[in-house]
């Protein structure tokens, strides 16, 4: 009896028949934005391969439109979130619209990189990079939507490991080899907590299964496995907190927003950031459903030095990119103190993800038009460009506004109900403590408006490149159109969050 | 069928190999050690997990390690690129040498 | 088609226009050169909105239309609602800030030809009047709040529109400021209301009991609002720099609309206001005061735009006297014959401006020395010139004899009550008196008496001359100008029957306060003074006659006899008090004394020394230790990947201890 590997015994019980059986049709429709996205991007590589890189990017927008599609139909007509494939991931209604959301950072970056890219003389590159592009949107896409932590490590990594390269994706280019092997490096450690913790989980619980955890009373795997809970839990948090960039795990995001192509920062810093908060959120609640306060203190305080550490850290910076980085760091702890919150809060998190990634997007896009060389990220070097071109100073003061949450733009509606939660939550002193960091964020965003607004321009330092090209004018202008429009009209998508959120089964019951 | 107080003796060999990966990747210099000394984390990650499987008697816990070794190659084969890339541009692959960004 | 559907339209057009207009012109530099097109749809934004009120004003039945655009924020504590109300009075003052802003959008049309900002202009324009709507027809102070910041900033732009001029950029700057001490007063009044009552939606708070105390701070702090907005005494220093800006803006924006929102929201509120009366008397005070002040300083300017300026001031505090004395329909009254004689005046000044400009004839084209006999050149100009100047001087039977009439009728009414009405009427006659005096003036020496600028004619020996194109006559506006022109002055004639006196058919014949604002649905308190009796109100009534036909005849007959040498006459007759008036009551100098000097001084002993050392001391210190501390946290990033892997075992371990122990 000993020698019987319970492996061969399963084997023994018929198991992979049945599973061949259960393997139907519906699979493949439930799994197909995932599918289409993953067909697309061996199309684009096919593409590189026979050296029509040049309609690559039409391909991959037309790709993520089309997965972004096969999912509208869960998400207009919203209809219960079920799992799907082997109970491994979930599909319709709020998967569906993680789906759409998770493609939002591909899709916008697309126009902006191949502009990118042109002016830099890689167009070579446009096959693989979008390939990356395509692929990391297909692991962002199993990350936020796992049932199985398996599933989750695996989507993780896939969203990875493409980063990595897209970091580095500028091979001649020592700060891109450099970014990409501080990220890669630390985002493997890191990656390595997270699946000790998962493996952890699994040591208590005996599955992997979230929906399966779920429904084990916490404190019983506490009473049994007293060493390994709170560790299992953190490591798992800690993978997830390196992703989004919290302190004390913020430590790569300065170097490779720095080093990395400056689009491909604005792709990096969005999508995988609303993926992980999206898995973060989802697993705490499996995890932990009733009894997260111990957890969710450690987040709030995290939040909170990430908001601390990133608005003053960001204050120091002259080059634009590196600021931007370090207020991204502080924009992890607003979201991350909606985490804190509850679910309420992973609403208001989720709602701040979407309006940081239009913003930050866009940001990345702007500072990309008028990069020529390492100079010209200094934003001091800016002194009157806001005056010279209009359109560039009109743009980034709206994005400026917006991050630093001046009403009545987006940023401002992302804040508001992410300190509401968090004031719901409990954590008075803290939402306060974010105010007011908020404000050293405003005096620095507004910093880089005094600078190309009210100085005189110095032109020996100037960008070169002033104007911006038109074919990528508009679709930033639509950004910053969106932007406005969501601060002053931010009731239909935060209500239509709410009603999925109403249908998604692993909140209803909180 | 593994017996609790077997168990803990295998946690604490796959902690340890833990621990010592996580120390190499804090001391050693060299990019690919580095490297190496994460994959030891995974290794010992897996050896966690066998364990466990072990002791549910469940096929799942064994089936995550192939997984984990799938991306673990994958992780190699996109690190190591990046080590040669690196190497191309700078002859160089101590890990200190590189702080082009800091502050 | 129902009405009610048309409605959300008066919001939505005016800044599709600006939103067309700036999107358009942004983008493309082809479109910016469509001077037709650009105006042409700026005034279809305007004008369709004042057709829609002109639908609902004839179909209204007295209960008002609410309409919802969108509510930004709904959480359970707060709602904040995009919704606007047409009742009486909004619907009034929305008909002559679409109906005169059309006008001054065709107007701007010729105005502003060829100017290098013309899509800028039109698509400030059209969002000030977007603004306005918000303001006036908001039924919510939020909603009214937004409109407030909104004109304000649309004015601000405005009046800086011509940038690079320094003076022109100062001039905004004071604006900018004297409003910002106005919103602060009112945002403190909005955060009383709406944590005494928890709400802020006029229906809502208006007709419920407050404690006298709050109720007194809340009007007194609207009241502070209102000065700043509508140029009363303290904060009206900004209104006569703020004609720095084109002159149709001053027409819009700083004599018939934006600066009567004061007055429209002390109106709005009448139902608190009613109830605090000692607020009322010194609103009265203030807005007599003003009035005396500013018609004072008018007789002594010779800038065609500054004495437009100091007499839009004045009578903005004729109507503060208004509803000081509790006639908020009379005070609603006024600022609509206001609108339309003052809106006339300043175009006309535009019309003159523009011609002097182009003939090149005097140093200052807006400086009426070098003015005179231009009626020979521009005969319409100078006759709706001459109409308004009549109705503003208060010659019956044009508009601003009755309105200007009904305020000082009422002034004196209310005397029964409280004493300090009749001086407040005593200084009300007096100003009426100056008025119809520099109005007149002003009209004689522009457009009477001798040419006292010189061009040079077309047929001179010298046509050939390099600079012939710059020495022209100054010839009529064309008739995109002349005819708004004539439809205000038409309007400054015949507006004052909508209110005609009490002692016709007692006040039955008083459309506008007595079956309009008057009626039983009105949101405005019905005029609550007593009624003078029919004698003392027909004496009042010859008081006042007499008093414009003196005005006007003494200035007629000094200034076209003596020409310029008549201010050497009125100089001698006020002696050394003229200097004062010349240099506008030392206003600002008198800041700079009061205020200026000795807060220097202080600062020299002691202020400095708490500024420097605590204040200073404080906010230097947050921003060095925020310096600091950022200078000594960023070394954390060393760019060491293997310190970056130290920091986060250390943080693991943190993070772990935190949760087992």
């Amino acid at each position: 009896m000993q020698n019987q590997n319970p492996i061969l015994i399963s084997l023994s019980e018929l198991k992979i028949k049945k599973i061949i059986m259960e393997f139907n049709s519906q699979f493949i429709l439930d799994t197909l934005p995932a599918l289409s996205l993953l067909g697309f991007g061996l199309i684009v590589m096919l593409l590189d391969a026979f050296k029509n890189e040049k309609i690559t990017s039409v391909v991959t927008i037309l790709g993520i439109l089309i997965s972004m599609l096969l999912a509208v139909p869960g998400v207009v007509i919203p209809e219960e979130i079920r799992l799907t494939f082997y109970n491994q991931i979930y599909t319709g209604g709020l998967a569906g619209l993680i789906h759409i959301l998770l493609c939002l950072s591909g899709l916008l970056s697309v126009p902006f990189i191949t502009d990118y890219l042109q002016k830099n003389n890689q167009t070579h590159l446009q096959g693989e990079i979008f390939s990356l592009i395509l692929f990391s949107s297909v692991g962002m896409n199993l990350l936020a939507t796992a049932n199985d932590l398996m599933m989750t490590f695996i989507g993780l990594e896939i969203m990875s490991v493409s980063l990595y390269i897209l970091a580095g994706s500028f091979k001649k280019d020592l700060r891109s080899n450099e970014a990409s092997l501080k990220y890669f490096l630390l985002g493997a450690f890191a990656s390595a907590f997270l699946l000790l913790g998962i493996s952890m989980v699994y040591g208590m619980t005996g599955t992997t299964m979230l929906d399966r955890i779920t429904t084990i009373d916490p404190n019983l795997i506490k009473d049994k496995f007293p060493v390994l809970f709170y560790p299992a839990i953190a490591l798992i948090a800690i993978g997830f907190l390196f992703k989004l960039s919290a302190f004390p795990f913020h430590v790569w995001t300065p170097d490779v927003y720095t080093g990395a192509p400056t689009p491909l920062v604005g792709f990096m810093a969005t999508g995988s950031k609303m993926a992980s908060v999206i898995a973060f959120g989802f697993i705490l609640n499996s995890l932990l459903p009733q009894s997260g306060d111990k957890l969710s203190q450690v987040i709030a305080i995290l939040a909170l030095l990430s908001m601390i550490y990133g608005n003053i850290v960001a204050a120091q910076q002259q080059n634009i990119k590196r600021l931007l980085a370090y207020s991204s760091i502080s924009h992890t702890g607003y979201m991350l103190l909606g985490v804190a919150g509850g679910p309420e809060g992973y609403k208001a998190a989720i709602f701040y993800m979407l309006i940081y990634t239009f913003m930050t997007i866009a940001a990345f896009a702007l500072i990309s038009s008028i990069e020529n060389k390492e100079e010209d990220l200094n934003y001091q070097n800016w002194s009157g460009l806001g005056v010279k071109n209009i359109a560039f100073g009109l743009i980034m003061s709206i994005l400026m506004f917006s991050l630093a949450g001046f009403p009545p733009f987006a940023g401002f509606i992302g804040k508001y109900f992410v300190f509401l939660s968090a004031v719901k939550g409990g954590f008075v002193v803290h939402a306060v403590i974010g105010i007011l960091t908020s404000v050293v964020g405003a005096y620095y965003y507004l910093k880089v408006l005094v600078t190309m607004f009210f100085e005189k321009p110095k032109d020996n330092i100037q960008p070169k490149t002033l104007k911006i090209r038109k074919n990528i004018l508009i679709p930033i202008m639509v950004l910053a159109l969106i932007i406005v429009i969501i601060g002053i009209i931010p009731a239909p998508i935060s209500s239509y969050l709410d009603i999925l959120y109403g249908k998604a089964g692993f909140l209803a019951k909180l | 069928m593994l017996v609790q107080e077997y168990l803990y003796g295998y946690l604490a060999i796959s902690i340890a190999l833990f621990v010592i990966g996580m120390i190499g990747v804090l001391t050693r210099k060299n990019a690919i050690i580095v490297f190496m000394c994460v994959e030891l984390m995974l290794n010992a990650v897996n050896l966690f997990l066998v364990t466990f499987s072990r002791y549910y008697n469940d096929p799942a816990g064994s089936m995550f390690v192939f997984f984990v070794m799938c991306v673990a190659a994958a992780e190699a084969v996109v690190g190591l690129a990046i080590i040669i890339a690196l190497f191309r541009n700078k002859q160089d692959i101590d890990i200190n040498n590189f702080n082009l960004f800091k502050w | 088609m129902d009405i009610q559907n048309l409605l959300p339209l008066v919001v939505i057009l005016p800044f599709t226009g600006a939103a067309i207009i700036g999107l358009l012109g942004f983008l493309s530099p082809n479109f910016r050169k469509q001077e037709g097109l650009i105006g042409g749809l700026a005034v279809a934004m305007v004008a369709i909105p004042f057709v829609i009120y002109l639908i609902a004003f004839l179909n209204f039945d007295g209960k008002p239309l609410i309409f919802d655009l969108f509510s930004w924020m709904e959480t359970p504590d707060l709602k904040i609602r995009f919704s606007y109300e047409l009742d009486e009075l909004s619907l009034i003052m929305g008909m002559i800030v679409t109906g005169v802003g059309s006008l001054i959008h065709l107007y701007s049309i010729s105005y502003m030809h060829g100017d290098k900002g013309y899509y800028k202009y039109f698509l400030y324009l059209n969002l000030f009047i977007f603004a306005m709507t918000n303001l006036v027809l908001g039924d919510n102070l939020v909603v009214l709040f937004l409109g407030w910041e909104g004109v304000g900033a649309c004015s601000y732009f405005l009046i800086g529109f011509w940038f690079k001029d320094m003076e022109k950029a100062k001039a905004a700057q004071k604006a900018f400021v004297a409003n910002r001490i106005g919103d602060f007063a009112l945002l403190t009044a909005m955060f009383l209301i709406y944590s005494t009552t928890g709400t802020l939606t006029f229906r809502e708070f208006l007709y419920i009991g407050y404690d006298p105390v709050t109720l007194k701070w809340i009007c007194l702090l609207v009241f502070i609002a209102a000065t700043g907005k509508s140029a009363q005494i303290p904060l009206y220093v900004w209104l006569p720099d703020a004609m720095a800006g084109p002159t149709p803006v001053s027409a819009l924006i700083h004599a018939a609309t934006m600066v009567t929102s004061g007055i429209y929201l002390i109106a709005r509120m009448s139902w608190m206001y009613y109830n605090a009366h000692e607020v009322l008397a010194f609103i009265a005070i203030i807005g007599a005061l003003t009035a005396v002040s500013a018609a004072m300083t008018a007789i002594a300017q010779n800038d065609i735009k500054k004495v437009l300026a100091y007499s839009t001031v004045s009578q903005l505090g004729f109507m503060f006297m208004a509803l000081g004395a509790g006639a908020f329909t009379t005070a609603i009254f006024h600022v609509m014959t206001h609108a339309f004689f003052k809106a006339c005046l300043f175009l006309g000044s535009g019309s003159v401006i523009h011609a002097m400009e182009h003939a090149h004839a005097a140093p200052d084209p807006q400086d009426i020395r070098f003015m005179g006999n231009l009626k020979k050149y521009m005969p319409h100009t100078s006759k709706t010139f001459f109409i308004s100047t009549l109705a503003i001087a208060g010659i019956p039977p044009l508009a601003g004899f009755f309105s200007k009439d009904e305020i000082l009728g009422k002034t004196f009414a209310a005397g029964h009550e409280n004493t300090i009405y009749y001086l407040v009427w005593f200084i009300g006659i007096c100003t009426a008196f100056m008025t119809a005096f520099y109005m007149t003036r002003l009209y004689v020496l522009t457009f009477e008496g001798k040419e006292r600028f010189q061009y040079q004619r077309t047929h001179d020996e010298h046509a050939h001359h390099e600079h012939d194109d710059h020495h022209h006559e100054p010839h009529e506006s064309p008739a995109i100008i002349t005819i708004p022109l004539w439809i205000l002055a038409i309007l400054a004639i015949v507006g004052g029957f909508l209110g005609l006196p009490e002692i016709i058919g007692h006040g039955h014949y008083n459309w506008i306060s007595h079956h309009w604002l008057g009626g039983g649905g009105s949101p405005l308190v019905k005029n609550i003074t007593l009624h003078a009796s029919f004698f003392t109100e027909i004496i009042l009534i010859v008081l006042s006659i007499a008093i414009g036909v003196i005005g006007v005849s003494l200035a007629w007959k000094l200034y076209t006899t003596q020409g310029l040498q008549g201010d050497e006459v009125v100089k001698s007759k006020l002696g050394g008090f003229y200097k004062v008036l010349q240099n506008k009551f030392y206003v600002d100098e008198f800041y700079n004394a009061v205020i200026v000097r000795p807060f220097v001084f202080l600062s020299d002993r002691f202020v400095m020394f708490l500024d420097k050392e605590i204040v200073d001391g404080a906010v230097n210190g947050a921003a060095d230790l925020t310096d600091i501390t950022g200078g000594i946290i960023k070394k954390l990033q060393t760019g060491l990947i293997q310190n970056y892997v130290l920091i986060m075992v250390c943080g693991v371990i943190a993070v772990i201890a935190y949760l087992m122990l």
